[in-house]
């Protein structure tokens, strides 16, 4: 037979098995809904904010009060996202009897499983789990660089984090009454009504956009994957 | 609203593009399997398949929404990370095996030199492992969608045997009619696309465009000629270069060695997991220091292999001098337009595995490949008109273009471009420009749905490309018989450079005998740089050519002739609407045919 015009004879094979919660499309952030999974990514974003923060503090360039400053801000945008997350009321159903779906995946594991990639790419858990106490700064800067750029990549794989605020920081800014009140924190001497008149420490940030990895391994023997598999060189037959 | 489909089926990654009647193309999610526990979506689909040990997943591992638990391989991003660590069980640069004229194509030989898979698979099951998940995934996204007449890039380099497999791959994936596009044109068409209507304020008619194509592991060059009046312009492709083996990932290796003799002199030796770290940490590195020629030096960490990061980070740093030195004199040097690459290595003896090129030096290459399409531009006086006149053949050793489209992760970096423009603007006495606006990390699959809407709706201009290369089958002298010397082997022009999609061309006035019936060999041949030759055109000798297949068959005889019968046949090539070349041999007295693809089978 002619390879070329012959025609595929057994798309029927193909059964696609989706369901709309499911689809395995990038979520987006102008979508009206949030899914009840955002949560789990908000989390798993605020402890890579975290991690990367714990790693500037050991930059020998980095000012110490500013990195202090950002990873406050980190948990503050952590609340600020567990803030606007929506009840998870709603779980995914199978679209048709003949495919159904595992269960779907508890937060725990989702967040661990997140949490194995920072560790796969990052080192973040070696990193956190290892005495410094008697590191020098240049041994923690070298191993921060490792978190640093693993870290990083995993973000910008996951996530499309843009600033929220477009000024600069120290810029003036006033926040009008009915404004978006979950997208800021108001620090200081702050008064009963709006206008609230002040300067800006920190622009923030937000995920426009979060496209986390579905774990497909979890059973009843464990709950959740592993955060790093023992690693063992095997050697030849 | 129609949907058209590209499909980057590349050496290192895939990708897939969409295009509907209006709008941009995009680029289409790729759901893979992501790490041991998790699947997700990328828009690469990195083009490595890895076979774990039967021990090593005992409940089937990471599986994808359409998969069954049978599946006994994983692809894409798993697969290249875990296979990183597990060489010996990782299968990449399958395509590369696929236009390897020596290895057995259909053959389990992948991976390669593997001492511990058991079942291994063939250069093409791995093409249609792969265009099978591309396939599941867009089903996965849209149950209703066809993948009929979508398009599927191959190199330019791709000879009709490799196209001839990868449509074969195609159809065994279940993607029905599909048309393959070379890589440096569907650049271009994304090109194209991404002007509009402004392109033809950068290229005028009489310009030479050199499409320069250096992806990681691979280099691809075409040319193509602007003609026409100003009102109306024509594309076409005029010459494409041989299949080569290098590309940025040979950068990122060698820098990658460098540091790790500076280190090995300092006492500190890494073992192969931290020197893959530290090839990944110099690829960030040099495109740090290809950015910022002001920087100086980039800091490298390399961390440890146990659970001690801090206290084991091996710290150490990749310098400007080093980057400068090996990834662009090295790679890129300013050579004169006489400096031809180095082709074999001095050993006498070759490993087997892929012929990777020998001389890392790619101006060297491009300088071959621009000497071999001038070659082949003055053999045909037809193709000296389309480039505007043999003028431009007597000003340089080189067919120069005169401006350059770039395209491949390698050109991100302005430097490496640069570089190249520098480089051809020595050799032409004058400057080359650069073709502004390319995107050089997903043009190829966005051009590629771009030509499918383009060939759907016959909206848009078109690049006139033939068949690449002229073809020819060995045949056997009828001289006298001379005591102690083989008659030399001919060559007959069966298939002209530059046959179009649907064309078909006879052999004409001559008749040829067949041997039926018992086996015989048959030599098929091939050419880049002979458009001047004719269909039907005699070659002396066979040796000058690049022999492209040979093929041991029986052919049986036709109703009412004896086995080991001379039959007489005519010949005539085929180009079909898919651009696939078949030979056909017509015996007129029992209106029998026999049909021989190039790739190469008989039916």
């Amino acid at each position: 037979m002619n390879g070329s015009s012959a025609k595929g004879t057994e798309k029927s094979n193909a059964k696609p098995v989706t369901n709309g919660a499911e689809s395995p499309l990038p979520r987006n952030a102008s979508s009206p809904t949030i899914p009840p999974r955002m949560k789990n990514s908000l989390i798993a974003c605020g402890i890579v904010l975290l991690g990367l923060n714990a790693a500037s503090v050991y930059l020998p360039t980095q000012n110490l009060t500013l990195a202090a400053q950002t990873a406050s801000a980190a948990i503050g945008m952590v609340l600020v996202f567990l803030a606007i997350r929506p009840q998870p009321n709603q779980e995914p159903k199978p679209s048709s009897p003949s495919a159904p779906l595992p269960q779907p995946p508890r937060a725990e594991a989702e967040i661990v499983a997140f949490l194995a990639l920072l560790q796969q790419h990052g080192r973040l858990v070696d990193f956190a789990k290892e005495d410094i106490a008697s590191a020098s700064d240049a041994q923690i800067g070298s191993a921060a660089r490792v978190v640093h750029a693993g870290c990083r990549k995993i973000l910008d794989e996951y996530f499309e984090i843009t600033p929220l605020q477009n000024a600069e920081e120290g810029a003036s800014l006033t926040l009008e009454a009915g404004y978006d009140a979950p997208a800021y924190r108001l620090l200081g001497s702050v008064p009963e009504h709006p206008p609230y008149k002040g300067k800006l420490l920190h622009p923030g940030w937000i995920a426009q956009s979060v496209k986390l990895p579905r774990i497909t391994d979890t059973n009843e023997k464990r709950p959740w994957p592993v955060l790093a598999p023992a690693e063992v060189e095997v050697n030849g037959n | 609203m129609s949907n058209y489909f590209g499909i980057d089926l590349g050496t290192s990654n895939c990708a897939m593009a969409k295009a509907t009647d209006a709008g941009l193309p995009e680029i289409l999610p790729i759901t893979q399997v992501i790490n041991a526990s998790g699947i997700g979506e990328r828009q690469l689909l990195p083009s490595s398949l890895y076979l774990p040990a039967s021990g090593e997943f005992p409940e089937g591992g990471p599986q994808l929404p359409w998969q069954d638990r049978e599946t006994s391989s994983f692809l894409g991003t798993f697969a290249r990370d875990q296979g990183s660590l597990q060489p010996d069980r990782l299968i990449a640069s399958a395509k590369s095996w696929l236009c390897h004229p020596h290895a057995d194509r259909r053959g389990p030989i992948l991976p390669w030199g593997s001492t511990t898979v058991e079942t291994k698979l063939s250069p093409l099951e791995v093409s249609r492992h792969l265009l099978s998940h591309l396939l599941a995934n867009l089903r996965s996204l849209n149950p209703d969608t066809e993948l009929e007449h979508a398009v599927i890039t191959v190199p330019a380099s791709f000879d009709e045997a490799a196209r001839a497999l990868t449509l074969e791959a195609a159809t065994q994936a279940g993607l029905g009619e599909v048309t393959l596009l070379e890589e440096p044109q569907a650049a271009f068409y994304a090109w194209l696309e991404n002007q509009g209507t402004e392109w033809r304020k950068q290229v005028k008619s009489g310009d030479l465009l050199l499409v320069c194509d250096v992806g990681g592991g691979t280099a691809d060059f075409s040319l193509i000629a602007v003609t026409g009046k100003d009102g109306n312009l024509a594309l076409e492709r005029i010459a494409v270069g041989e299949h080569l083996l290098l590309g940025g990932d040979n950068m990122d290796l060698a820098l990658a060695h460098a540091v790790s003799e500076k280190l090995s002199t300092a006492g500190t030796n890494l073992d192969e997991w931290q020197f893959l770290a530290l090839v990944q940490a110099v690829r960030a590195g040099k495109e740090a220091l290809l950015l910022n020629p002001s920087l100086q030096e980039t800091p490298i960490s390399i961390p440890s292999r146990g659970r001690k990061l801090i206290a084991s980070t091996i710290s150490t740093s990749l310098s400007q001098e080093d980057v400068q030195h090996i990834a662009v004199d090295g790679f890129f040097p300013i050579v004169g337009p006489e400096e031809m690459p180095v082709l074999r290595r001095a050993g006498g003896l070759r490993e087997s595995g892929l012929p990777y090129a020998a001389d890392a030096a790619i101006s060297k290459h491009l300088a071959r490949f621009l000497s071999r399409a001038k070659a082949n531009a003055t053999s045909s006086p037809q193709l000296i008109e389309v480039i505007g006149g043999s003028e431009r053949l007597n000003r340089s050793p080189l067919l120069l273009p005169d401006a350059v489209l770039f395209n491949g992760g390698v050109f991100n970096a302005a430097a490496l471009r640069q570089r190249v423009l520098k480089q051809l603007s020595q050799w032409a006495g004058t400057q080359i420009r650069e073709l502004e606006g390319s995107r050089p990390d997903h043009a190829v699959a966005l051009g590629a749905c771009v030509y499918a809407r383009l060939r759907a709706t016959g909206d848009g201009l078109r690049i006139k490309s033939g068949t690449a290369r002229s073809y020819y089958i060995g045949m056997e002298s009828s001289g006298m018989a001379v005591p102690g010397r083989l008659p030399a082997t001919k060559a007959l022009c069966v298939a002209p450079q530059g046959m179009e999609e649907g064309s078909r061309l006879a052999v004409s006035g001559q008749e040829f005998f067949l041997y039926t019936g018992e086996s015989s060999e048959f030599r098929f041949f091939q050419s880049e740089v002979r458009a001047g030759d004719q269909v039907g055109q005699l070659l002396p000798n066979a040796n000058e050519l690049e022999e492209s297949a040979r093929l041991r068959i029986e052919i049986p005889p036709p109703t009412g002739h004896q086995a080991g019968e001379e039959i007489p046949v005519r010949l005539e090539a085929r180009v079909t609407e898919l651009g696939n070349l078949e030979l056909h041999f017509l015996h007129p007295a029992s209106s029998e045919s026999w049909k021989l693809e190039f790739n190469v089978r008989l039916q």
